[in-house]
């Protein structure tokens, strides 16, 4: 492999000499320039991969040699090195272009990290799982995903595109069920009347009644005008109704008239009024369970679930995640500004690899705080890693309420946890537990492992 | 997924400081005799030192 070259630029004789001993040890080529005026020169000359900059040198101002180096030598990698612990500086390197920044007295881990992070952000395209077309561009509220539960949702928006049943879409918290009610709606051949998206846990029950269906002027306290309801300003459009669970008994017998008859009154009002408003009504919480509760009613679950939608939570379609990402990043760069290129192939695989609690939206702020902490336009491993905190908190959670328990059930809970991830293939247990076929055979037959009581 | 001997290792050493290294009271929890329990101490005794060395082994500062 060829040697990759380093350009040290410092005034301080003493240090520029411990840092190319050092550099030349690791097996950079290493130059060095104690004037800003040299520093330039020898970027022509020398052709650097990696620039480290001391911004205080005797003939200019490191930040102006950064803009140079920058604009006219189009340098990729510059490390900043300063005594001063000033933030200006420091805003204005890393907006000048700068890639890492590293205080004085200099902490030779800390550097070499920078160098190697420096070294990956040079050829951006080596060893990057998502790499963006920038002839894409970003498209609004697209649902992305190629597995076969995603094929399958969007063959039902299709088909109820077409028609105007009601529709219930169950799925976990951020799987982007808005996002499905309203492809089913700019599908329809109403897609010109007006969507309407009401969340039914955000506004107090009692308001509720009137925000969905209205009310007349005079009906309670406060009610100085006439209202017109949610149902009626739909028309012939879509009322798509959020977390319908936490809709008050009261109001769902009212609805549920509303889906039989099509028709409602307003709060205080006489006349009953007709809306040909198609209803999509959403959950992320098992309605079934809600309904044994006694919060729901039976028979407007009946009526809500003409057709049902089942949105898979993240973790069972792993495989999209990458095409996400890359969906998000462009989403991300158009609204952050960025200009996001590539993802290091270990963040993608660690990605991957999370749980993901939040789905699809916690993937979507976990990347737009990894855009905001890059400072070139690839997101590496490093930056990711701290922004996944939350699953180590859950593990040492459920390890809290071991508690008290005996080496082998310990041992036997864990095997068994293993077994049913890996739906019984011995195969992958055996990987995943690093123990030979015999050893795993013994241990469950010690433990009284089978497949019946375990799953 | 953790492998079977960290499993191990993280819950003898965690029921050792909830027993503040009390040998027979963390033996009873654990339901291994106490010769076996100093057995395994002693494996994850060399684990933790080979870990704890591969941080050490970092570029060395006196070149500065």
């Amino acid at each position: 492999m060829k040697k990759k070259k380093i350009l040290i630029i410092d005034d301080e004789q003493s240090q520029l000499e411990s840092l190319e001993m050092f550099l030349n040890e690791k097996g950079y080529q290493v130059a060095c320039a104690t004037t800003g005026s040299e520093g330039l020169e020898k970027n022509t000359t020398f052709k650097p991969d990696i620039i480290i900059l001391d911004i205080r040198l005797p003939d200019m101002d490191g930040l102006e040699v950064l803009h140079e180096l920058k604009s006219k030598h189009n340098s990729r990698s510059v490390i900043i090195i300063t005594a001063f612990h000033d933030m200006d500086i420091t805003i204005n390197a890393i907006k000048g272009g700068a890639c890492e920044y590293i205080p004085k007295p200099i902490d030779i881990e800390e550097l070499e990290r920078a160098i190697d992070r420096a070294l990956k952000l040079e050829n951006p395209y080596s060893n990057n799982a998502i790499s963006l077309d920038p002839s894409f561009t970003y498209e609004k509220g697209k649902i992305i995903g190629k597995c076969p539960a995603m094929k399958e949702i969007f063959k039902s928006i299709g088909i109820l595109s077409e028609n105007r049943v009601t529709i219930l879409i169950e799925g976990e918290t951020g799987t982007g069920k808005e996002l499905i009610a309203r492809a089913i709606h700019y599908h329809s051949p109403y897609k010109d009347h007006p969507f309407i998206a009401i969340n039914c846990s955000a506004i107090v029950a009692t308001l509720l009644e009137s925000e969905l269906f209205g009310h007349e002027k005079g009906s309670f306290t406060g009610a100085f005008v006439t209202k017109k309801g949610k149902f009626e300003l739909a028309g012939d459009g879509t009322i798509f109704l959020d977390e319908v669970s936490e809709m008050p008994f009261e109001l769902q017998s009212k609805i549920l008239r509303f889906l039989q008859e099509k028709e409602f009154e307003r709060v205080g009002g006489e006349r009953s009024l007709k809306s040909n408003a198609r209803v999509i009504a959403a959950t992320n919480k098992n309605l079934w369970q809600v309904i044994k509760d006694g919060k729901f009613r039976e028979d407007l679950y009946y009526r809500l679930s003409i057709a049902k939608i089942n949105v898979p939570p993240l973790r069972e379609r792993k495989s999209d995640v990458p095409l996400i990402i890359e969906y998000l990043i462009k989403k991300i760069n158009t609204e952050l500004g960025r200009n996001i290129l590539n993802v290091e192939q270990k963040a993608v695989n660690r990605l991957m690899n999370y749980d993901w609690p939040g789905n699809v939206r916690e993937l979507e702020n976990v990347l737009t705080r990894a855009a905001i902490d890059s400072r070139s336009q690839i997101i590496l491993d490093e930056i990711v890693i701290p922004l996944l905190g939350k699953e180590e908190a859950i593990t040492t959670q459920t390890s809290e309420i071991k508690g008290m328990m005996s080496l082998q059930e310990v041992e036997k809970q864990h095997i068994v946890n293993v077994l049913n991830y890996t739906r019984w293939h011995f195969g992958k247990t055996c990987m995943l537990l690093g123990i030979s076929r015999p050893t795993l055979r013994q241990k469950m037959k010690e433990y009284n492992i089978y497949k019946e009581n375990n799953l | 997924m953790k492998k079977l001997e960290e499993i191990r290792k993280e819950y003898i050493l965690r029921v050792l400081s909830d027993t503040c290294w009390d040998i027979k009271k963390a033996s009873k929890i654990l339901k291994i005799s106490e010769k076996y329990l100093k057995k395994e101490i002693q494996k994850i005794r060399i684990y933790k030192k080979r870990n704890i060395q591969s941080v050490i082994n970092l570029p060395k500062k006196d070149n500065f």
